[in-house]
């Protein structure tokens, strides 16, 4: 197991030092430059270009920064925040964009487990439709729709939550972002846990505690539950990136200052430091949790342990 | 299985105590501005891009400037009018031939105490033209021609021979190699303003990065700045003319997305908010509404190197194809105004009192009929119908204007056929500088109140030449009027300007104005005062609230 | 463990299976072939044959919906501007009879005779023309994309899995590696640098998304290749590719197909993201994405200008998956979602 894990570690790290260079390579190509304003001469833009060390060739930028990442350095803001360090305006709106991302995780399971749940025991009746018909329109719905409707309606017409974010009162503020975030979650969850639950209700284990007359509920949370939750632990890693990157949108109507805006606003206005960094932490959210799900699956479920020994 | 009850149990707990914790705001309000009883009165303005830089030599956009012009002063400020008057300097002597300006300073202090000293004015100067600074604004010493600027700028002489001096503390001479008639206004400019080397440079590299690194001469104190999210001012007592200030505090709220901000609006936490597009036709008949202009004229300019363009009568049609009047009016709806030539309206008055735009009168023209004539005459000279490639920004505005003009050109000339680019804004100047483009939809705002500012772009070698338009004609009488003897008769150089552009956008079409931007804002009826400026910062200094 | 002698049975205990005691009849079945077997199960899902005919009418509407109204998607009426829908014989209902805040505005605006059946756009464009339009650019996105990760991610597994040792442990570590990187990301950067159009977009989707195909073309080859068909095949002297084209790809047609269906809704999903930051198909050409995104802006102003596209974008995500959960029952009843 430990020698799967060290293996698991090093791929990922691999892959970091890949994504790092893949993304140098294409803001190389990105055309524009951060430095271009319809006032600027020739003369300033070379000043300019030097004074951030972007006229030197492509390696020696490439290992310089990757150099400097390692000392936690991820360089400065060329536009945004003028001159700021990256890693401290990085930082900052990471743990806002981690805290609505795991309130949007939390909320989207729970409601999607007990729709789906729900939805399996009524299994092919006008409640099933129902719940599917909602999971349907979770996905094929963008968020950006859902996030400007909620704040029309939830806090706008109705007054109850603050439509901007506030970084003072973020429990409030933060209610909108996080139930706009959540519907895709709740979708999926909820698709994939009907699948589950159906499954397992009609496994001979379930059938047997069935007749040996243990309550609906019971059978339903103490064995049929615990059994579908294994798989569900699988689709939450892609889900949790899935927000973060959904963040993007989010964060843009309700003026969040997280991670995702701040990454949107760094490719449009050529800000390289910023959108290495952003892209950098997203892959790296990415690998991190895929790498826990992988680890915490082959623990649970010792057929995994056993296959990927095997393998 | 252990572990997994484990993490249900600690789930639901988690969820129940976010649950608790997000209880409903009382409702909204209280952080808006409003008066309260002891006559503290507070501004909530919403902003579309974040503040970038509060160092006033870094920074390049609206916002930063904006916040800059709240918490420091320069040496002189624009009126309500664009017209400059005193500001930290009290008065000034002009030299007979106007190139020596001498500025007494008023008693103004830094918030940290110290006073404000000439000395402050010519350490900032020097610093925007240190190359090691890199301001990308260290062009505009060049623009008032202050003596060994391009010098000093290009590293050939050292900054002490800037020509800026300090004759004492209250005293600062500034010599200029030629006259400057709109030096006084650009002097309200933030690159302009002063900084005080000792508190710089005990700062380091954290100046200007939080509020409590910076010290500041203006009517606001910075008391507040999460980047990404707001920033925050608030009335500084010590400023040199405190009694004029009448608002409290201002908050300022970065909120990208103009409907979600007119939400807050209309739930009355926000004050003042930019309008963008449908929003215009919705709200245009309230209370509140604002239209302003701004100086910025956008254009098609047009790359001489297609051989397509070097002919005039295609260039003819589409200046005749181009329905500026719907363009401003139906398309922008913002308070955009057609372009009736390459200068703006309200941009500079000429010797004898009259507007520049007045003088020289409509240049551009609608006509659908001409239009097709010119152009059966260019597909008579190119011998095949002209396919044009049209770049433009990738905002809003860029896109619905574009293919708008994509329509015009395609109706009103039948056979032509236009594609349209979009590029994000530093891409669209990138390809434009190195010539990559036909068409493109460009902006110029002026550097300064003269029409110069603009048929400078036109020259031969001009570096904002892009599209490589050369005209001996124009040339001729623009050179004419700058360098030549007409330069020193104000209005025979004025009555050149006026033929110039004639030549350039009637005679020639060597570039197809469009319109002159303007912007739609809702103000809380209870504010009033604040400034647009369509050839300089906007200022909330002298904001009221009743 | 419960002693079984201290349970007492007795007689309501046990019940008979079949109380009508009635006797189990083989039945005979006719041979069917593998294709109609799937067409039967296919087509006994109610579901999945409402989500074929929905898919089957919006593909018609995308052919020839542009070309009903004599606009064309960018053809511009400015006075025209934000109409609303407006519906012969239905107006006469009071649905969709032009009316904006309690007003008639085609009536107002002297339009008597004029008729926008979705309504207006901003620039006045007709937006039933645009969501056909961009119904059928949406399609063409996502199919392509789409078979270009079929091909891709198949040749890719297959060859990974068929050979494995050193290659496939060489090919999937860049697979992993590329999936590494979160596909939002790497997109949304694809189409900075990638000149704006629908080829960029489509390998802009392409780029990650060949790799969950190429999983499944290994995971099956690797179950496939130790079976006797493929032994038979080897020691009658088949080449390597000849089995693995022959033998194989036949063998995992189906699960590609189901997977691929799956795949259209995301490959349709992730283009709307890049309309929203900007990056979707170029002006003035339309895609649901871009109409959505494009309508968003007025909001809450005209919601029309945005409503029939989420409608059609809803309706399309919904029976595609709906074919696409029928489609794999159909295959394979034992398949679970993926």
């Amino acid at each position: 197991m430990s020698k799967y894990i060290l293996k698991r570690i090093l791929i990922s790290l691999a892959t970091l030092f890949v994504i790092l260079f893949v993304l140098f390579l294409m803001l190389e190509f990105m055309p524009g430059s951060p430095f271009n304003d319809e006032k600027l001469t020739e003369a300033q833009r070379i000043l300019l270009n030097a004074k951030y060390g972007l006229d030197q060739p492509f390696f020696v930028r490439f290992f310089n920064y990757a150099g400097n990442m390692l000392k936690g350095d991820f360089g400065v803001s060329y536009v945004i925040n003028k001159n700021f360090a990256v890693t401290s305006m990085v930082v900052d709106r990471f743990f806002v964009t981690i805290r609505i991302g795991l309130q949007a995780m939390i909320l989207g399971s729970i409601v999607g487990l007990v729709l789906g749940i729900i939805a399996a025991i009524k299994h092919n009746t006008w409640v099933d439709t129902l719940c599917s018909v909602i999971s349907i329109i979770g996905v094929s719905v963008p968020s950006y729709v859902f996030a400007l409707a909620l704040a029309y309606y939830v806090g706008f017409k109705m007054g109850l939550f603050p439509i901007l974010y506030n970084p003072a009162i973020p429990e409030q503020s933060s209610v909108l972002p996080t139930i706009a975030l959540s519907l895709f979650t709740i979708a999926n969850v909820a698709r994939f846990t009907r699948s589950e639950m159906i499954d397992v209700l009609g496994s001979d284990y379930v059938q047997l505690a069935q007749s040996k007359g243990i309550k609906e509920w019971k059978l339903i949370i103490k064995h049929a539950l615990r059994n579908t939750l294994i798989p569900i632990i699988t689709v939450m890693g892609p889900l949790l990136v899935g927000l973060l990157t959904g963040s993007m949108v989010v964060e843009k109507i309700f003026g969040i200052p997280g991670l995702g805006s701040l990454m949107v606003l760094a490719i449009q206005n050529n800000d390289y430091n910023v959108v290495i960094a952003c892209a950098f932490i997203y892959s790296a959210l990415y690998i991190f949790t895929m790498l826990i799900v992988d680890i915490l699956y082959g623990v649970i479920d010792p057929r995994i342990r056993v296959a990927k020994k095997g393998a | 299985m252990k572990k997994l009850k484990l993490l249900i149990v600690s789930t639901l707990v988690f969820a129940l105590v976010a649950g608790c914790s997000s209880k409903p705001a009382t409702n909204g309000g209280t952080e808006g501005g409003n008066t309260d009883g002891t006559g503290n009165s507070k501004v909530v303005v919403a902003t579309d891009t974040d503040l970038s830089t509060m160092d006033h030599h870094l920074a390049t956009d609206g916002t930063s400037f904006i916040a800059q012009t709240l918490v420091f002063s320069g040496l002189t400020e624009l009126d309500e009018n664009n017209m400059p008057i005193p500001e930290i300097a009290e008065s000034w002597d002009i030299n007979e031939d106007g190139t020596v300006y001498t500025f007494h300073l008023a008693d103004a202090k830094w918030s940290n105490g110290t006073p404000v000293t000439a000395n402050d004015f010519v350490y900032g100067w020097q610093r925007l033209i240190d190359q090691a600074t890199a301001s990308e604004y260290a062009f505009i010493l060049s623009t008032i021609t202050l003596k060994n600027a391009d010098a000093v700028a290009a590293g050939e002489l050292p900054l002490e021979e800037l020509g800026v001096k300090a004759l004492d503390d209250k005293t600062l001479e500034v010599t200029l190699d030629a006259p400057c008639d709109f030096l006084l206004g650009l002097l309200a400019f933030p690159s302009f303003f002063p900084l005080n080397q000792e508190y710089y440079e005990a700062q380091g590299d954290q100046y200007a990065k939080t509020p409590q690194n910076m010290i500041y001469n203006g009517p606001y104190l910075m008391t507040a700045w999460t980047p990404g999210n707001s920033y925050a001012f608030t009335k500084n007592n010590d400023y040199f003319k405190a009694d004029t200030i009448d608002v409290n505090d201002i908050d300022f709220k970065f909120i990208q997305d103009t409907q979600s901000a007119m939400l807050e609006y209309q739930s009355g936490n926000l004050d003042v908010v930019k309008l963008s597009g449908e929003m215009v036709d919705a709200y245009k008949d309230q209370e509140g509404f604002t239209n302003r202009l701004q100086g910025y004229l956008w254009y098609l300019s047009l790359n001489f190197d297609i051989p397509e363009l070097q002919n005039q009568n295609l260039r003819k049609a589409m200046m005749y194809a181009v329905d500026r009047e719907t363009i401003a009016n139906n398309v922008l709806k913002d308070g955009s105004v057609a372009a009736d030539g390459i200068i703006p309206i309200e941009l500079a008055t000429g010797p004898d009192g009259k507007e520049y735009r007045a003088t020289a009168g409509k240049i551009t023209e609608y006509d659908p009929a001409k239009a097709k004539e010119y152009y059966e005459k260019a597909k008579a000279d190119l011998g095949k119908d002209v396919t044009i490639d049209l770049l433009f920004e990738d905002t809003e505005a860029g896109k619905s204007v574009a293919e708008y003009i994509q329509n015009n050109l395609e109706t009103n000339c039948p056979g032509m056929t236009v594609t349209l680019n979009s590029k994000p804004k530093k891409t669209r100047l990138q390809m434009m500088q190195n010539g990559e483009y036909q068409v493109a939809l460009h902006r110029w705002g002026p550097d300064y109140a003269d029409p110069q500012t603009y048929l400078d772009l036109f020259l031969v070698g001009a570096s904002n030449n892009y599209g490589k338009y050369e005209s001996q004609a124009y040339q001729d009488l623009v050179l004419e009027a700058t360098q030549g003897e007409s330069a020193k008769d104000s209005q025979a150089r004025w009555d050149l300007l006026v033929q110039a552009e004639k030549v350039l956008v009637g005679d020639d079409a060597g570039v197809i104005p469009v319109y002159q931007n303007g912007g739609a804002m809702m103000i809380t009826p209870a504010v009033e005062g604040i400034e647009f400026h369509s050839a300089g910062v906007d200022s909330y200094r002298h904001m009221t609230r009743k | 463990m419960t002693q079984v002698k201290d349970i007492e049975f007795k007689d309501d205990d046990f019940t008979f299976a079949h109380e009508t005691n009635e006797k189990i009849i083989d039945k005979t079945y006719n041979t069917s072939s593998y294709a109609k077997d799937v067409w039967s199960h296919f087509i006994k899902n109610k579901g999945a044959v409402i989500g074929a005919v929905i898919i089957i009418l919006i593909v018609i509407m995308a052919i020839v919906g542009p070309h009903l109204t004599g606009h064309t998607y960018k053809s511009i009426i400015i006075e025209h501007a934000s109409l609303t829908p407006r519906i012969p014989f239905l107006e006469n209902f009071g649905l969709f009879d032009g009316t904006f805040h309690g007003k008639n505005i085609y009536v107002e605006k002297g339009f008597q005779d004029i008729y926008y059946w979705f309504g207006a756009d901003t620039q006045g464009r007709d937006i039933f023309t645009r969501v056909w339009e961009g119904t059928r650019i949406s399609l063409i996105i996502a199919v392509t994309a789409v078979l270009i990760d079929i091909f891709v991610g198949m040749v890719y597994g297959l060859i990974s899995g068929y050979f494995g040792g050193k290659i496939d442990m060489v090919m999937q570590r860049i697979a992993e590696i590329l999936n590494g990187i979160p596909t939002l990301v790497i997109v949304t950067l694809l189409g900075l640098v990638l000149p704006r159009g629908i080829a960029s977009i489509i390998f802009a989707l392409m780029i990650t998304g060949w790799i969950g195909m190429s999983r499944i073309a290994r995971a099956q080859v690797l179950k496939l290749k130790e079976q006797e068909f493929i032994l038979a095949s080897k020691t009658l002297g088949a080449k390597n590719f000849a089995i693995i084209f022959k033998d194989i790809l036949p063998n995992i047609f189906g699960q590609i197909i189901i997977m691929s269906m799956f795949s259209i809704p995301n490959a349709i999903f992730t283009e709307a993201f890049l309309s929203f930051v900007g990056l979707g198909v170029p002006a003035p050409m339309a895609s649901l994405g871009s109409l959505i995104s494009e309508g968003y802006k007025s909001m809450t102003i005209y919601p029309h200008m945005m409503m029939s596209a989420i409608i059609v974008l809803a309706l399309l995500m919904l029976s595609l998956n709906l074919f696409a959960d029928g489609l794999r029952d159909a295959f394979d009843p034992k398949m679970k979602q993926m």
